[in-house]
């Protein structure tokens, strides 16, 4: 017995070894979330206005087109938990923080991480220092792809093919990727984000998260602006006309219960046109210039009122 | 938690260490060992499902030890129904709800009369199909009398739960695992290597064979409305080759699993894609199964007894139930009706039992005879697979349509068409080496056994880079889904 494991230990140890070296230069990649954690650490103390959301928010707001201490801390398919831990974990370096910017889409109060893209959990649990996972392999590299997969990030980022960051320095996702045919984009963002609408799990958790965030920018005395980011009619038409009720209700309910809460319902302004998105649901360059404009109105607002 | 993922990769070296280590106390201990370990690998998936497997423990325990002690044959049987019919109204609860509830609403629609559907969201238990048939034949064994019933409730419970073995087989019977349970096991290193090297063999099959063939069968199959019919034919060669993978592959792995723990599990796969006839296919597919319904089912009908009438509507019924048991829909039941036609031939011709030797047994190559009954036989069973993987028969007459029309000559054209023709290599790589081990239990039992250490240690850290590196993302095993 003993003879057996210990030959197999000194087989599988190259296995191990290889895998231990595979998970170091993984790790190595630049990335988003090693990158806004370390400018959040660093900096959080110089922001006035943070935003906070999923790709609607990472693609849309633009800071640098504003000349607030403005920074996006936002990643795609962030869920409402994932907002919240990260508002939790820098709540004490933002102590210049006036508003803070939420989008609250379709599909936010009604999926997990669990749902959206689950593998995305071991960037927040290795690259923002979080304990969000009870499974352990949540905190590695290795398993978060394919072996395939990872194997392509390494030869990418190694040999310069493609640029492994996706945000700039103020946190905007400005890696244009490609335009789509906005309408058949936005149905099938629609159909995507309407999986399993007859079954909420997770609704009620979220809005205790949302509350949780609202909590937190009342202890730092920032006013909070909630908002459903513009959809194209594509994307908006094909929806659940009850979820979008219910999230609405919802939300609104907040804002007026909440002295610190603005709610924006942003979803089917018309201002925002087919040239303005890449897909039905994110916006292009374009787009996040209206976006980020329309949110800067408001803040603008807001620190006019808090002028003495 | 499949036998693939880092989750088991973990939890067995657990489950064996604590296992060893408990091998000089009373076997009690590791037969309960057993038991724990294969609730929470069972628990898992769905820990509400443990009421059942518990259940059914439970029921066939209690009426095994009635049917011992009971002599009044009367008495017997209706213990031996109620048996089967606690196993069969699970079975039929959660398997087949649906599937009556919607035909005989169908049925009744047609005489103009209209039915409300109960809207009750049944889901399906994984591996009722195979504990349920497994808990079965015990309690017919001890009605038969082929068996004793057993006072050891941790035994048995180890025996109905066994993990490696659990969710698809192979379907164990009482008369060969259960004595197991009772015998002290003893570490044999030689068996557990070959019982690593099985396993090694059964992730191959799983993760580079049938995970890659999975892809593109479903690439193909998800526009399999308007796909040519090279493409249809090469849509379902994949996943024939996906389903051998996934089910012998799994097999593979239990067999491997039960070996490191000191046991011997059944054979459920003999090379099936080099049989050269169907009946000889039939009795090295799944044969756990195969031989289930042979003897519990087949015999207890008359069997080849009472003429060839008798004997063709015996094999006609297994064939149907068969493909009944795979799945709760019409395409199963063609599946299982198209392998019986393609078998009835050769029974009526007394010539089911021609290939019972090893094909090309102790020659490098098959004859152009043997190679041509060989592609038949796989040929015949691919096209049946196409009700396998169709979801109704509407989809798989338009399949055949496409299949039987001109565009059958055309350039097949799917999604990552060129990536899918290394996977045709890896998949014609694999088959060599199936053939050059067909004589044993498994494609690498001896192969390499006698070259160098180094070159033996290579090959197998060849084979697990392969399984590493198409690792990673879960597909699901079929076989599962019964």
């Amino acid at each position: 017995m003993k003879r057996f494991v210990k030959s197999l230990l000194i087989y599988l140890s190259p296995i191990l070894f290889g895998a231990a070296v595979f998970e170091l230069l993984l790790r190595e990649i630049p990335n988003d979330y090693r990158l806004k954690n370390g400018i959040l650490e660093n900096n959080a103390n110089d922001f006035e206005v943070l935003s906070l959301g999923n790709s609607t928010t990472f693609y849309g707001i633009n800071p640098k087109l504003t000349n607030r201490k403005w920074f996006n801390a936002s990643h795609v398919s962030q869920t409402i938990r994932c907002d919240y831990e990260i508002l939790n974990k820098f709540k004490g370096g933002l102590k210049n923080l006036k508003v803070l910017t939420l989008n609250v889409d379709y599909y936010t109060l009604y999926k997990s991480e669990q749902e959206i893209e689950f593998w995305r959990l071991k960037n927040y649990n290795i690259y923002y220092g979080m304990n969000l996972s009870y499974n352990p392999l949540e905190y590695f590299e290795i398993f978060g792809n394919r072996v395939q997969k990872n194997i392509d990030r390494l030869e990418y980022y190694y040999s310069g093919v493609y640029n492994t960051l996706w945000s700039d320095s103020s946190g905007y996702g400005y890696e244009e990727r490609r335009q789509q045919n906005v309408e058949t984009a936005g149905l099938h963002f629609a159909k995507l984000h309407s999986k399993n609408k007859k079954n909420y799990p997770f609704f009620d958790q979220n809005v205790e998260y949302l509350q949780r965030i609202i909590n937190i920018s009342k202890e730092l005395d920032a006013t909070i602006i909630l908002y459903n980011s513009p959809a194209y009619s594509s994307y908006y038409n094909n929806l659940d006309a009850n979820q979008i009720a219910k999230l609405k209700r919802v939300v609104n309910k907040l804002s007026i219960d909440n002295g610190n809460c603005i709610y924006i319902n942003m979803f089917n302004d018309t201002s925002f046109v087919a040239d303005d998105f890449r897909d039905g649901v994110h916006l292009n360059q374009k787009g996040a210039k209206k976006l980020t404009s329309n949110i800067e109105k408001i803040v603008a607002d807001i620190y006019a009122n808090q002028e003495p | 938690m499949y036998f693939d993922s880092i989750d088991f990769a973990i939890f067995f070296p657990v489950v064996f260490v604590l296992y060893w280590l408990l091998k000089n106390k009373k076997l009690y201990y590791q037969n309960a060992l057993i038991v724990v370990s294969s609730y929470f690998f069972y628990g898992c998936w769905d820990w509400r499902f443990l009421i059942l497997i518990f259940m059914s423990t439970v029921v066939d325990y209690v009426v095994a030890r009635y049917l011992d002690t009971v002599q009044n044959e009367k008495s017997r049987k209706f213990l031996l129904i109620v048996s089967i019919l606690f196993n069969l109204s699970l079975l039929g609860f959660f398997k087949y709800f649906n599937f009556f509830q919607d035909n005989f609403i169908a049925v009744f629609s047609l005489f103009g009369q209209e039915f409300t559907p109960l809207s009750l969201n049944v889901i399906l238990p994984v591996g009722i199909s195979f504990y349920t048939f497994q808990t079965l034949s015990y309690t017919i064994d001890v009605y038969r009398k082929d068996v004793i019933a057993t006072r050891d409730f941790v035994s048995f419970s180890a025996y109905v739960s066994f993990f490696p073995q659990l969710v698809v087989g192979p379907i164990e019977r009482s008369t060969h695992l259960l004595p197991q349970f009772y015998t002290k096991r003893i570490f044999d290193r030689s068996r557990a290597v070959d019982g690593l090297r099985q396993i090694l063999w059964g992730l191959v099959k799983k993760t580079v064979i049938a995970d890659n063939c999975a892809y593109f069968a479903d690439v193909i199959f998800a526009n399999g409305d308007g796909q040519s019919g090279s493409t249809i034919v090469l849509g379902v060669f994949f996943y024939t080759i996906q389903v051998y993978g996934d089910l012998s592959g799994y097999s593979d792995m239990a067999i491997g699993m039960a070996k490191l723990f000191g046991f011997d599990l059944r054979p459920n796969f003999r090379f099936p894609y080099f049989a050269r006839d169907i009946a000889e296919f039939w009795r090295s597919w799944h044969m756990s199964l195969t031989s289930w319904f042979r003897d519990y089912l087949y015999i207890p009908l008359g069997g080849s007894r009472g003429g060839i009438l008798k004997n063709l509507r015996n094999t006609f019924i297994i064939f149907i139930v068969s493909g009944f048991w795979h799945g709760a829909n019409w395409t199963f039941i063609v599946w299982g009706a198209l392998n019986a036609f393609y078998f009835i031939p050769l029974l009526i011709m007394n010539k089911n039992r021609r290939h019972i030797d090893i094909v090309a047994s102790n020659k490098l190559l098959p004859t152009f005879k043997e190679l041509r009954q060989m592609v038949t036989t796989f040929c015949l069973f691919t096209f049946s697979m196409l009700f396998f993987r169709a979801k109704d028969l509407h989809e798989v007459f338009i399949w055949i349509n496409s299949v039987f029309s001109k565009s059958l000559i055309l350039e097949p054209h799917y999604l990552d068409r060129d990536k899918s023709v290394i996977i045709l290599l890896v998949v014609c790589l694999f088959f060599i080496i199936e053939w050059l081990g067909r004589e044993n239990k498994y494609a690498i039992e001896k192969l390499g056994l006698k070259w160098p250490k180094a070159i033996r240690h290579l090959f197998y850290y060849l084979l697990t880079m392969l399984i590493i590196y198409y690792s990673g993302k879960n597909q699901e095993f079929i076989y599962f889904q019964f």
